[in-house]
């Protein structure tokens, strides 16, 4: 079938990357000016009159170009497209000349890397019993974009370069094989975070307590770092302009908020992520989650708690927190993580009740509400219902958008289903902190998937 | 002739021991490293279907990816296209889902009743 | 004289090869062969079993990960073939002048690679691809097809053994199949 792709300009890279991805390497892209999402009317209009901005032909006569005239040689071209597979050595050069090398390349996150030498990459292949050259995993910088897959020793190769040791290769091989990358391509500039529960977490002198998600602590830094290198590398998802387009960046990406969950600390009753995700408490597991940003809260310098209102509850501190922040998602489903200092925590179960984070979830789940705006965003059969004159809806019309109506944002009435699986805890709770003030914060995070790290060691 | 025999072997070590000195200082500092890239698959390509002869009395859909806030633009196109092109029928539906979603239904419909599509648009 | 001659011939060949030792070899540009069944190049026979990653899930949401296997356990080709799809159905219609068809008994397992694993993934025969040797796409053929089939709604851990229905130019000796160009077998 004769199709005709129209783009906004700010894409061109994007997309005619995205068609040689899918073999289709001569399509005939039109492009309008960008962007247009929200624009009225008449500038629709003037756009759709008037000129590609990248070939400078009128869009009109593009589009029935598109679709008409006979293909060229080259666009009835079938059999494969090779790409070169890179060298696996580079040299023998110099450090400066290397270290140039790597940045120009786009190999790196901007700070100073290791160099990946033999002698480094044989030591930290040291730190699992696999094999070299056997496949870890499979990475797509989004599910439209291609596979790429990689090995052992690739993995080895952007550990070496953001400094991390043996010990914290299995986490590394852990976090690969979930086939996630740390970088998404999506124009919001997504953020990870990886917790990481178990043993493994004291064993590699992970940091739980005081600055847990700062600058602090070696194995945090580097293995989250690795992720963000090799995701780069190894799944093709880091090329700006052509594959990420995140406008801003997102300044999350360069650790990922890689940090071990303070077991510890947990109040009894209050089981670990991983465990809590079917895991045995002596397993060493690292869980991955995506997200935007976090919010902070806290109980002493929170105005909600000063007089005159008096005592205030986490609980209520923390319902609140998750009814502002604004949730980014075509299924408007809302997702959010939790990270509660073990104060919090503490506080939680002994003087709020909330004996396990099961119950603290659920008591979110029935009680934080959503904006009226997003429920006719989320419902839009449910708009034109209350604008035919359906109670009580019609009522809800009249209310400033902000208004928060009685339907939960994390278990709404008509759960949107994602096909091929099953709904989900839409919030999750970690425990992390060192105990210097009750504090807490709230990201739009969504759990994504968790991977033994013991498989790798 | 033995002075000149000896003369040459001379020359010719210091000739071959100046060589490793240079090339030993030209690899001074010198390293090799492994590549962090992966290797990206090879693609088979997907020709292009054959392109009509003309649009007069065929069905185009104009498909609406979903993307939101931008309705208004594809109602223009739809339009537009209408005006300058009376004789080709310009049919504008929504895909189901979100703008990344497949929507099966909507490809047979159109493989059914259409001749060719416009796929629109992001942002 | 001749020991003199030979010990200063000895000692610089040995000097020159230490200088072109020095001067160590360049980047090493290899191409490796693809391993058995990851690459048309190198496409797989009858019976082995062809392990794969895929994704489950899309979008925002993120897919997971999940471990896919591949056998490729019968070939049926030419007559022998049309009388199987006949007696599948009537309304099957014999292969057009120039091309035959081709069955393949194919088994399929779905496994999560951690956790949650809670996507199913929904496998349909057509998601496997006859590719002739040239490199083109045979169209697959609209026909009633032979149980068991190579259908259904996977979760992790299950296993699916059916057929999927090619047709495949006559000439052609030597045609692939592939499941999303990432794993291939040797279809004859």
């Amino acid at each position: 079938m004769p199709t005709a792709p129209v783009i906004t300009v700010a894409f061109e890279d994007v997309v005619k990357g995205f068609a040689l991805d899918k073999g289709m390497p001569n399509q005939r892209f039109t492009f309008v000016p960008h962007p247009i999402a929200n624009i009225p009317a008449p500038t629709c209009r003037e756009y759709l009159s008037g000129n590609d901005p990248v070939t400078g032909k009128p869009i009109v006569q593009e589009i029935i170009g598109a679709l008409t005239g006979p293909l060229t040689e080259e666009e009835k071209k079938t059999g494969f497209i090779e790409r070169p597979i890179p060298p696996r050595l580079i040299g023998p050069d110099t450090e400066e000349n290397l270290r140039r090398l790597f940045y120009a390349n786009g190999w790196t996150d901007g700070l100073p890397i290791v160099l990946p030498t033999e002698e480094r990459i044989a030591k930290m292949l040291k730190g699992t019993s696999r094999r070299p050259d056997e496949v870890v995993g499979k990475m797509q910088a989004s599910s439209v974009r291609e596979f790429w897959s990689y090995t052992v020793e690739k993995v080895a190769v952007n550990a070496v370069m953001a400094g991390a040791k043996p010990e914290h290769f299995p986490v590394i091989l852990a976090i690969a094989s979930t086939g996630v990358p740390s970088l998404f391509t999506s124009t919001t500039s997504f953020a990870r975070m990886v917790v990481v529960n178990g043993p493994i977490r004291n064993k590699i002198g992970m940091n739980a307590g005081i600055g847990a998600l700062g600058p602090f602590n070696e194995a945090n830094a580097v293995i989250g770092r690795a992720w963000t290198l090799l995701s780069k590398n190894l799944g093709n998802a880091g090329s700006p302009g052509s594959v990420y387009m995140g406008s801003h960046g997102n300044n999350l990406n360069y650790n990922n908020m890689c940090f071990p969950e303070k077991e510890e600390s947990l109040p009894e009753g209050w089981k670990p992520f991983h465990v809590q995700k079917g895991f045995k408490p002596e397993e060493s597991v690292v869980s991955i989650f995506s997200g935007h940003y976090l919010i902070y809260g806290d109980a002493l310098n929170n105005s909600r708690c000063s007089p005159p209102l008096g005592q205030c509850f986490y609980h209520e501190l923390i319902r609140v927190l998750m009814q502002d922040f604004r949730s980014i998602g075509p299924y408007r489903t809302v997702k959010a993580t939790l990270l509660l200092d073990p104060t919090v925590a503490r506080r939680l179960k002994e003087a709020e009740g909330f004996g396990t984070k099961e119950k603290l979830q659920q008591w979110l789940k029935e009680n934080t509400f959503m904006p009226v705006w997003e429920y006719w965003v989320s419902y839009p059969k449910d708009f034109q219902a209350a604008k035919a004159g359906v109670e009580p809806l019609a009522s809800w019309l009249k209310l400033p958008a902000e208004t928060i109506v009685p339907i939960s944002r994390f278990d709404p009435p008509k759960p949107v289903e994602v096909p091929g699986r099953l709904l989900r805890e839409p919030i999750s709770i970690v425990v992390v902190g060192g105990e210097t003030l009750p504090v807490w914060y709230v990201g739009n995070f969504d759990y994504l998937a968790s991977a033994s790290i013991d498989k790798w060691r | 002739m033995k002075k000149l025999v000896n003369l040459l072997l001379t020359g010719v070590f210091l000739v071959a021991s100046l060589s490793v000195a240079f090339v030993s200082h030209g690899q001074e500092g010198k390293m090799m490293v492994l590549n962090p890239l992966g290797a990206p698959p090879p693609i088979p390509r997907v020709p292009m279907a054959p392109r009509l002869d003309t649009l007069t009395g065929k069905t185009v859909y104009i498909v609406d990816t979903q993307f939101p806030g931008t309705k208004p633009f594809l109602e223009e196109m739809q339009k537009l296209l209408s005006e300058k092109f009376p004789k080709v029928n310009w049919v504008l539906k929504d895909k189901r889902g979100a703008y990344f979603d497949d929507d099966p239904k909507l490809w047979a419909e159109i493989k059914e009743k259409g001749q060719a599509a416009i796929m629109a648009i992001g942002h | 004289m001749r020991k003199k001659i030979l010990t200063s011939f000895i000692l610089t060949c040995l000097v020159l090869t230490m200088a072109s030792y020095a001067n160590t070899q360049t980047s090493v540009v290899g191409s490796p062969t693809p391993a058995i069944g990851n690459s048309p190049l190198n496409p797989a026979p009858i019976g082995v079993t062809l392990a794969d990653i895929i994704a489950c899930g899309s979008g925002y949401d993120s897919h997971q990960t999940y471990d896919i296997k591949i056998t490729l356990l019968e070939i049926i080709r030419g007559e022998e073939a049309w009388k199987h799809i006949k007696a599948a159905s009537l309304s099957n219609e014999p292969p057009k002048v120039g091309l035959e068809y081709i069955l393949a008994r194919i088994g399929f397992e779905f496994l999560a690679r951690g956790s949650p694993g809670d996507c199913s993934y929904e496998l349909n025969e057509e998601e496997f691809t006859a590719i002739s040797s040239e490199g083109k796409e045979y169209k697959t053929p609209s026909v009633v097809l032979l149980n068991p089939k190579l259908r259904g709604r996977l979760s992790s851990g299950d296993f699916v053994e059916g057929w999927a229905t090619f047709l495949v130019g006559m000439d052609d000796n030597k045609p692939l199949l592939t499941f999303g160009r990432s794993i291939w077998f040797r279809l004859y």
